[in-house]
């Protein structure tokens, strides 16, 4: 993806966990870029290393988990518009005042469960100040802050925090805001608590919204609501979103650009268009195959990969897909693809478009 | 509607009401009921499967595990024809009514799989001791001989036979939904009910879930009550379709019909909201005003007319049956032959 506009930059982005066994290595170097404004959305099964992205941008991986490569650039706006600070968002401290300010200010996510991830022991109101709060907190020089953190915390905080907090849910479609603020998470619907936390994440203008599976709890109609007031409120703020999901129709609704996950790698990447049109890579085809498609034939067999998302100890050497691939070639289990253009503004790792290997292949063919 | 006396039919459900009391106050008095199964009727021939869709909360788990007494009815009727057997002659039952021990032969005959497939596996029994614990059930059990079928099974869901004295959490989430599939067939029924069996795997793994699902149905004759939510999963898997809404049926058809010439405005806002995997090519979406009713306290006259963009006085006053509209294709909405509906595109 060429694009001058950038947002966040990620490179060669590795991700390992030590667990009992030894070490899971989540991320195998990701490489993408969010333009501003836009929505990317990462496409993966399980294992494939979609959240862990998602939470290393945000610094808030499990305590076993470590950045070991890799930068994660956060082009930050000037106060005044122009330029922008680049911000190594690898190199700050995760608990750090940097972070706690990119956090929430900056970037901001939203994930699956509602249920879990409000406290059900705050009202929906304290839990929107608390974001607002935290923010106006971090945006203060720690100096000044202390001198007027008593005042402010009694006049603006709390008073104005409410206020933008009600605004908020208003915004995003919460009927009857000033009554609902007063609300705990069990008294909402698994699509209000969704709508809270989107309130939440979007009450500090964040630049870049994360949304980690937003809707696989809900129902279609739901789904289909929240969907809509992200992209709505994408423009109305201005922001870009990562959008991760399993769900290829989601994605096909949602997202500008796409990248496609399989065991912590990106094999391809383009936009929407180009994933779905012109596909490039066997284990993007597969999947588009695999699908059930409403006015498709009915009783056919759908086309299946083979096999299974192999665990984390098991990955193949080579290409990583190479033992489920029907296109596969002796060469795919020696030698790793690069992510390399395929077509303009598209991106594939897959020796069949490696010109180099497909040189050797083609001549050995012929000897 | 059609009658059991035609014997392609399997199972006939008959104005199946399911209400579960609201209690308050120390007394526990019954305050009230949620009526999560209404007045629900609907057959399933042999050898077919209907699909049964609807959104959380509609009652389709509530209405499919009363179906096969899982959940004993508040009213209504369940005819089920079993099978002829060596000393039984083919018969009509309701399952609704019959005693627990009338009941147990009957139960050989209907099976179930869950959505869950990690909770719904015993992590301290093997595959072998998951796989023939119904048949003990039922005293069919005969030790060495039957270990022969187990492997029968595992083999006919894609397992090996090496398998099975593994322990459930030796296997993937797709294995493992294949060994509760093995488990439901291994007394050899004729309707399975199928609660959101694909919904918890993996894209890639879904897709051979259901390819296996349809070559069972063919060699082992099953027919397949199907509950999920996914409209495109359903279609896929289904013959006719349900639609479900706060307990009650809103359309029955086929699926074609269904999804080609929805009759229930309902049908037409669920379908719009299904996303579809094609960038180029949205759904045109219909969008639903508010919430789901609560199913306590449900509006007047038809459910969903708080809802509808069609909705006119007679529909919050009289609440519509579920009536025949076409060959084979059931509405519930009064005005189910006037509307144009948008189908999917």
């Amino acid at each position: 993806m060429t694009v001058p506009n950038v947002l966040l930059e990620v490179k060669d982005l590795q991700v390992h966990f030590d667990v009992r066994r030894g070490t899971v290595r989540a991320l195998e170097g990701v490489n993408f870029t969010v333009p501003r404004q836009s929505t990317l959305g990462i496409i993966g099964e399980s294992g494939s290393g979609k959240s862990v992205t998602a939470r290393a941008i945000m610094r808030l991986l499990a305590k076993n988990g470590r950045i070991v490569n890799g930068q994660i650039l956060y082009h930050r706006p000037a106060a005044d518009g122009a330029g922008a600070d680049v911000i190594d968002i690898t190199r700050q401290d995760a608990d750090g005042a940097l972070m706690r300010g990119l956090r929430g200010g900056d970037v901001a996510m939203i994930f699956q469960e509602p249920m879990s991830s409000l406290t059900p022991v705050y009202t929906a109101g304290l839990h929107i100040g608390e974001a607002v709060h935290l923010h106006l907190k971090s945006r203060q020089r720690v100096g000044a802050q202390m001198a007027d953190a008593i005042a402010r915390e009694q006049g603006v905080a709390k008073e104005e925090a409410r206020t933008i907090a009600i605004e908020m849910l208003d915004k995003v479609g919460i009927p009857r805001a000033n009554e609902r603020i007063d609300s705990y998470p069990h008294e909402l619907s698994g699509g209000q608590r969704q709508r809270v936390m989107i309130a939440i994440a979007l009450s500090c203008s964040p630049k870049l919204l994360i949304a980690d599976e937003p809707t696989t709890a809900l129902d279609v109609t739901t789904q289909a609501q929240i969907n809509d007031l992200m992209l709505e409120l994408k423009d109305e703020f201005g922001m870009a979103i990562m959008y991760i999901t399993h769900d290829l129709g989601v994605i096909a609704e949602m997202a500008e650009y796409i990248a496609v996950m399989y065991l912590g790698r990106i094999v391809e990447q383009g936009t929407a268009d180009d994933i779905f049109y012109h596909p490039q890579h066997p284990y993007t085809r597969a999947l588009l195959k695999s699908i059930p498609r409403i006015g498709a034939a009915r009783g056919h067999r759908l086309d299946t990969i083979e096999g299974m998302v192999p665990d984390p100890f098991h990955i193949p050497q080579g290409c990583a897909f190479h033992d489920r691939c029907p296109e596969a070639m002796p060469v795919c289990a020696q030698t790793e693809p690069a992510l390399l253009e395929t077509r303009p503004g598209q991106r594939a790792a897959c020796l069949l478009h490696d010109a180099d290997i497909m040189t050797e292949v083609n001549r050995a063919v012929h000897v | 509607m059609p009658s059991m006396s035609d014997a392609s039919y399997l199972l006939e459900v008959k104005n199946l009401k399911k209400y579960f009391p609201i209690r308050k106050g120390l007394l526990r008095r019954v305050v009230g009921h949620v009526k999560a199964v209404d007045d629900v009727s609907f057959y399933i021939r042999q050898g077919e499967t209907l699909g049964l869709v609807g959104e959380s909360g509609c009652g389709k788990t509530t209405a499919s595990r009363t179906a096969i007494r899982l959940y004993d009815a508040t009213d209504g009727e369940v005819l089920f024809r079993s099978r002829a057997g060596d000393a039984a002659q083919e018969r009509v039952h309701n399952l609704a009514s019959l005693s627990q021990a009338a009941l147990k032969p009957l139960r050989q005959q209907i099976a179930m799989v869950f959505q869950d497939p990690i909770n719904s596996l015993n992590p301290r029994m093997s595959v072998s001791d998951i796989i023939r614990e119904p048949l003990q059930v039922h005293g069919l059990d005969q030790g060495k001989a039957t270990d022969d079928h187990v492997i029968e099974l595992l083999e006919a869901v894609g397992l090996r036979a090496e398998h099975i004295e593994r322990y459930p959490h030796e296997f993937s989430g797709g294995q493992r939904q294949r060994i509760g599939i093995a488990r439901a067939l291994s007394l050899r029924p004729s309707l399975i009910l199928l609660d959101e069996p694909v919904s918890a795997l993996d894209v890639s793994i879904q897709a051979q879930t259901l390819n296996l699902l349809q070559d069972l149905q063919q060699e082992f004759h099953l027919t397949y009550l199907f509950v999920a939510h996914d409209l495109s999963v359903v279609e896929h898997i289904s013959d006719r379709v349900a639609v479900m809404y706060v307990g009650r049926l809103v359309e029955v058809a086929s699926a074609q019909d269904l999804y080609q010439q929805p009759k229930h405005p309902y049908t037409e806002a669920l379908l719009s909201a299904s996303p579809k995997p094609d960038p180029r090519n949205p759904t045109v979406r219909i969008p639903l005003e508010g919430q789901v009713p609560d199913p306590a306290n449900p509006p007047t006259g038809c459910y969903f007319h708080p809802r509808c963009r069609y909705a006119e006085d007679v529909c919050r006053q009289e609440t519509p049956p579920l009536a025949n509209v076409a060959e084979d294709h059931f509405a519930a909405c009064h005005f189910a032959d006037a509307l144009e509906l948008q189908s999917v595109q």
